[in-house]
Parts: structure tokens; C-alpha cells; sequence
């Protein structure tokens, strides 16, 4: 028996990446078969320079070679020359057996087991609805056995990876609409299928499952799948079928064969953040709750992900380091932190020598680093300074980053070792999200929620926020009076009180979620307007405008007021700040309810005894 | 039928068979053309589908048995689809 395991980085990958004019003719092919076709053909004649063979074998329950031009295609945009072996189709224990079979004398680099349980479990299927429950278990029983045997003779017969396909919802259920009032239903019993096999992969040595019932999520069963030519070729699938699936087996590839990316290297300006640092201030770089900063911070929500799963982060920025820095540590919106980064590079050097500065740091060859940065001209430059990192291309549409530094596989690997742990704990929080949400009196439930509140003066971080705030909150705003930046500006330079409030709990932070403005009658000295009073629908119900009002209060009295006037104008839609001055120990002052007094030096403060405040300064 | 079209169905079946346009004629087809087996048939079916954006039925693939019969059923259907 040859050794047992051969570990996935033993495979040698040389660190080139598939030259630019490649990646240009990959994409346009995309889409073409007869495009890909004659890319397929172009690429296996030119020898393909730069990329790292590799021999697939395919043994599969369908036929299998149209998707060789597609695998050519995308296995080469990744880097890979790629053979394609299609066994004889229908002969996975045939061909799994027997010692001298082509599989074994095709000396693959990888082997996938393409099969679908149609095929593997005919009676699940076709079958279902006749089949008892504990004839369901038996079937059951018997595809797990079946897989189980099949891999475990693959894995006494050769040391290559195995790739094994899980299965996709059948085309039709049995019982149709009725499916989920089965028990078990056929697609509890297609996830319990899938669910064996994995067992089985987790099991065995360098065998992965390829998360087919995945991609046919993404991509839609009937896009996928093209019954005409199954019923002429035994050949399932439709033409972006074949494309989807050779690009996630290529993709499965790069995880297998390219050493883990160690750290990605990213830039500051129209990536963390949207904007120019330099140009726009730190309160026009666009990141926070909503668009378009949302989109940049659900970037660094993304990366912070990355970060967990065990990726290293840096940064290379043409920037001023001490500004740069203090939107990293300061932003009320930031997700990243200066901590979070394991080499920080801003100035206004050269980028190739901060990340030949970043891999000397890291103790790691320039080969395990990613780039990322908006800018062509930077990224042209690091191709060409250091050809053996990963430049990632990053795409013209900040909402595409994520896919686009996902499908680069900085860290994908098949199976997630001394990362479990970061897993288990997500997990843990997850299960005791639900748990809390479970049958728990209104009060009870917002302790354990255990929110933040965070108070203090609007500034110029904050502006652009509160300003947008006033813009687009419609229902719980008391006087839906809608200033701009330079309108609150001057409010606060004659006089009045803005604060803001962000908001956070154990699950999550909020963001800057709510904001008050209350201004000094210009006549009678003591009195004090409540301008404004508005939450973010994100939070209401928790009590957070209860903070605003008791610190707004608190704020006045120090600047002499004696009385605070709520105002209140009625909007279509705000019906649920209505009684926010009722709630909170103001009397009605107007019979309309347009008008509302609090005595500052009377009346009890409002509570919120479920939130812990901090008061800004 | 439309030249256009006409050359674009060529240069299809050229690209998926691999032979140079020139040795292609209307007639070409599974039975004068080694390479053009039932599983090339079904690739140049998708190829022609990605290539004019519409799908075929299954008559429609069963009666492509020469380059000048798709040629024909490419334009009926871009015809319809005008009309449509």
C-alpha cells in the first residue's frame, strides 16, 4: 500500500500567477462556448507557460467530457494546466476495485467522484414516496456504505486527493408541495445524504467533499441543469452548468495545490473606506451604516472574517501615518483597528518595498502575500516589481470586493484545523442567540442583551452621519425636521445641544443609531426647545432614546435650563415616536400633543436601567 | 438567409469541430465529418445556443444533421424572435 498521506502542501505549486493577457481572454470567453472552446484549445497548444500541470481524473455517474474545454479555461485563469481524465462513465466501484484500472493507470494528481444520488441512491428518488421510513433509513444506510467503501478503496489504492460531489435537491420532489408535510421529507433525506457522506470525507484522509449542493444554490437547479442533453448523452448539465462547475472545481484546486496565502496586504483609500483620505477629511471618507460607506464596511466586516479564519492582515497606503492611523483607531464606523493589523506601511514610499518590508517582518517569501488596491497603477507596479504575489484584481464596484478577494482563495482551505476554535465560539454565540430569544419577558430579554450606549457631542467624524440620520429617518423622528451638515453646524455654534448616540450589544455594534437636538429659547431665559429627537428603526424598542432624552436633559441643566419642551409634529409615518415624551416623564403641555414639558428640576430623569451608558466627552 | 448570420453558424462549427472554415460547406454534417459525433452535436448545440442567446428545442437539435439545415433553423428562429 503506498503511504497513506500525502499532505496537501507537499504538492509542489511554483508561485507564478497566469499572466494578465490570460486573465483578459478567460473573462472574455466566459459565457462563449465556442469562445471557450477555442481559449481551451489555444491555451493546451501553447504549452502554457507559467502554469502547474495537473492530471484530474473524473470519475463520474454521467458523461464528463464536455467539461474539459471549461476546466481548461478555468483551471488556467487560476494558475493551473489541467488535464481532464474522464473515466468510462457509470463505473465508480469498477473502476475503484480493480488494481490495473485506467483510474489507478491514469496516475491522476486529483481524483473527483462526480455522482449524483440519482445515480448512487436510485430508490431516494425515484422511488421515494413508496419507501417506508425505515426503508428510507435503510437506503440511507446503504449510500453511506457505499460511499464509505468506495473511498476507502480509492484511498488503499493511491494517495491522490479525492474530490466527492454531494448531491443537489432532485429536479422534481415526489410529493411536490407536499414535500415538507412528509415525514422524513425528500429533501431532509437528500441532507441527510449529504450529511453521511461528509462524515465519510471528514473521516478519510485528503478526501473533501465538493459542495455541489452549494453551487447548485448559487446558481439555480434549473439554470444549471439541461434535461435535453441527460436524456441524449446521459449529460446533465447546461452550459453555464458546465462553466459553474469547472469553476468551483478549479477553485477547489487552488485550495488544494497553492500554499495558503499568509497575509493580505491591502490599501486605505477607496478600500477600507470610500474616498481619499487626503482630500476628503476623515469625515467625508465614506464608511458607516449606510450606503456607500456601508458597502466599505461590510468590506472590513469581511476581512475581519478573513482574520478569524486565520489570514493575516497589513496595509500599504499612500497616506499621512498619523492621520491614517487615527481614522483606523478612531472612526466611530471602523472595523478594522490598528491591532488588527500585523504590519502597517504609510507613507508615501513605494509599495513593492513596504511589501518586501511586510514578508521580511512576517518571516514569509513575498510569494505568500495577496494585494489588494483599488489602484490599477499600484497594481501593475507590484506585478511587476514582485511577480510572484497574489495581485488581486480588484473590481471597478466596491459591492464586488468580497466576491472578488473570496474567489481569490486567499485562505480557503478544505478543512479548518487550529481555527476550529474562532469557529466553535461563533457557533456558541449563535446557539445562544436562539436560546435567548426563547420565551423571555420584554425587560429580561434587553438585559441580556446587555446594550451599549455611547453619548456624547456631534463632531466632525459624526456630522456626515447625524446629518443622514435626519435625512432619512422617517419614523421614529419627532419633528422630521431635515437640516443639513451646515445647518446643524451652525446650530451648535449658536448654542445648541446635538448629541448622538451609537449603540451596541452582545451580538453586534449598531452603528451611530440616534441623535438629539435641543436649542436655548432665544427670549426666555431657563427654557429649552427639543428640537429634534431621532433613532435609527434598527433600534427602537430598546430604550435607547430613554439615554438620549436623560443625557440631553442632564446637558441642559448644566447650561441653566429649567424647563425642556418637547416638540412633537405629527407625520404619516412617525406614529412610532409618539409617545416617546409620555414614556419618559414629560406632561403634555398642548392638548394637540404637539407641545410636551419636562421641569428640570423637578421631574424624575428617564431610566433605562438595561443600558450600560458611556458619555463621551 | 441573412450572410451574417450564415457566417457566424460557420464560424461556430468550425471552432467545435476544429476545422478551418474553407473545408466546411453547407452539406458538411455527422455523416461526411469524422469529428462530428453525437457528443460533438450536443456541444455545438450549446455553442450555437450561447452564440445566438436562444435555446432549441429538441426537434430543433434532432434536425441539425448539416451545417445548411442549423443555417436554416438559426434563421427561422432570429426571424421569430424579430417578429416576437
Amino acid at each position: 500500500m503506498p503511504s497513506r498521506v500525502r499532505t496537501e502542501a507537499m504538492s509542489a505549486f511554483i508561485g507564478l500567477r497566469p499572466d494578465r493577457q490570460l486573465l483578459e481572454k478567460g473573462r472574455k470567453a466566459r459565457g462563449n462556448v465556442a469562445a471557450t472552446i477555442a481559449l481551451a484549445r489555444e491555451i493546451e497548444a501553447e504549452g502554457a507557460a507559467n502554469l502547474t500541470s495537473l492530471r484530474v481524473a473524473v470519475l463520474s455517474t454521467f458523461t464528463s467530457e464536455p467539461l474539459q474545454p471549461f476546466m481548461v479555461v478555468e483551471g488556467a485563469i487560476r494558475g493551473f494546466a489541467l488535464r481532464l481524465l474522464a473515466m468510462p462513465f457509470n463505473q465508480l466501484e469498477l473502476q475503484a476495485f480493480k488494481s490495473g484500472s485506467e483510474l489507478y493507470a491514469s496516475r491522476a494528481d486529483v481524483i473527483v467522484i462526480a455522482s449524483r444520488l440519482e445515480d448512487t441512491a436510485p430508490a431516494l428518488i425515484d422511488e421515494f414516496l413508496t419507501l417506508s421510513p425505515q426503508e428510507v433509513d435503510q437506503h440511507v444506510g446503504a449510500f453511506a456504505t457505499r460511499i464509505r467503501t468506495l473511498v476507502s478503496e480509492l484511498r488503499a489504492h493511491t494517495a491522490a486527493p479525492i474530490l466527492i460531489w454531494n448531491s443537489a435537491q432532485p429536479w422534481l420532489l415526489a410529493a411536490g408541495l407536499a414535500d415538507p408535510a412528509v415525514f422524513p421529507s425528500q429533501a431532509s433525506v437528500v441532507e441527510r445524504a449529504n450529511a453521511a457522506l461528509a462524515e465519510v470525507a471528514r473521516g478519510t484522509p485528503s478526501v473533501h467533499v465538493f459542495d455541489y449542493a452549494r453551487l447548485v444554490v448559487e446558481q439555480g437547479l434549473h439554470r444549471l441543469v439541461d434535461r435535453r442533453l441527460w436524456h441524449r448523452a446521459r449529460m446533465p448539465f447546461s452550459a453555464i452548468g458546465l462553466e459553474a462547475i469547472a469553476a468551483r472545481t478549479a477553485t477547489y484546486l487552488l485550495a488544494l495545490f497553492r500554499p495558503a496565502c499568509k497575509c493580505l496586504v491591502v490599501d486605505l483609500d477607496n478600500t477600507l473606506w470610500g474616498g481619499v483620505l487626503a482630500e476628503d477629511g476623515p469625515g467625508g471618507i465614506a464608511l458607516g451604516e449606510d450606503h456607500p460607506g456601508s458597502v466599505y464596511k461590510a468590506f472590513q466586516r469581511y476581512l475581519m472574517s478573513l482574520r478569524s479564519r486565520g489570514l493575516l492582515l497589513a496595509i500599504a497606503s499612500k497616506n499621512d501615518r498619523d492621520e491614517a492611523l487615527n481614522v483606523l483607531a478612531t472612526h466611530p464606523d471602523g472595523i478594522l483597528r490598528p491591532d488588527h493589523f500585523v504590519a502597517v506601511e504609510i507613507g508615501w514610499h513605494d509599495k513593492a518595498a513596504s511589501l518586501r518590508r511586510i514578508a521580511n517582518e512576517l518571516s514569509v517569501s513575498t510569494s505568500a502575500l495577496a494585494f489588494f488596491d483599488d489602484s490599477a497603477v499600484e497594481r501593475e507596479w507590484i506585478r511587476a516589481q514582485l511577480p510572484d504575489v497574489n495581485v488581486i484584481e480588484a473590481p471597478e464596484d466596491p459591492l464586488q470586493y468580497v466576491p472578488t478577494v473570496d474567489d481569490a482563495v486567499l485562505c480557503e482551505t478544505l478543512r479548518l484545523s487550529s481555527e476550529d476554535r474562532a469557529r466553535a465560539e461563533m457557533y456558541e454565540a449563535e446557539a445562544e442567540r436562539r436560546r435567548l430569544r426563547g420565551g423571555v419577558a420584554l425587560e429580561e430579554f434587553l438585559k441580556t442583551l446587555e446594550i451599549q450606549a455611547e453619548v456624547g457631542p456631534v463632531d466632525v467624524t459624526t456630522l456626515p452621519r447625524v446629518a443622514q440620520l435626519l435625512a432619512r429617518t422617517n419614523q421614529f423622528n419627532t419633528t422630521t425636521r431635515r437640516y443639513s451638515e451646515a445647518q446643524i453646524s451652525e446650530l451648535i455654534a449658536s448654542g445648541a445641544i446635538v448629541l448622538c448616540v451609537r449603540a451596541r450589544d452582545r451580538f453586534g455594534d449598531s452603528g451611530l443609531v440616534g441623535l438629539v437636538i435641543a436649542s436655548p429659547d432665544l427670549a426666555e431665559a431657563g427654557v429649552w426647545h427639543l428640537d429634534s429627537l431621532v433613532l435609527s428603526c434598527r433600534v427602537i424598542g430598546r430604550g435607547i432614546e430613554s439615554v438620549l432624552l436623560r443625557e440631553t436633559i442632564r446637558c441642559a441643566r448644566g447650561r441653566g435650563a429649567q424647563k425642556l419642551i418637547g416638540h412633537f409634529a405629527t407625520t404619516v409615518k412617525n406614529e412610532p415616536a409618539s409617545s416617546v415624551f409620555s414614556d419618559n416623564g414629560f406632561s403634555m403641555l398642548t392638548q394637540d400633543r404637539s407641545r410636551w414639558i419636562f421641569d428640570c428640576r423637578t421631574d424624575q430623569l428617564p431610566l433605562s436601567p438595561h443600558i450600560r451608558v458611556i458619555i463621551k466627552a | 438567409m441573412n450572410a451574417a448570420l450564415e457566417q457566424r453558424v460557420f464560424e461556430v462549427v468550425a471552432t467545435v469541430l476544429n476545422i478551418p472554415i474553407p473545408q466546411l460547406t453547407a452539406d458538411s454534417g455527422p455523416e461526411s465529418l469524422a469529428q462530428w459525433d453525437s457528443m460533438t452535436h450536443l456541444t455545438l448545440v450549446l455553442a450555437l445556443e450561447s452564440e445566438f442567446g436562444f435555446g432549441f428545442s429538441d426537434d430543433e437539435v434532432t434536425d441539425m444533421l448539416s451545417v445548411g439545415l442549423i443555417c436554416r433553423i438559426v434563421a427561422d428562429r432570429a426571424s421569430e424572435d424579430q417578429r416576437g
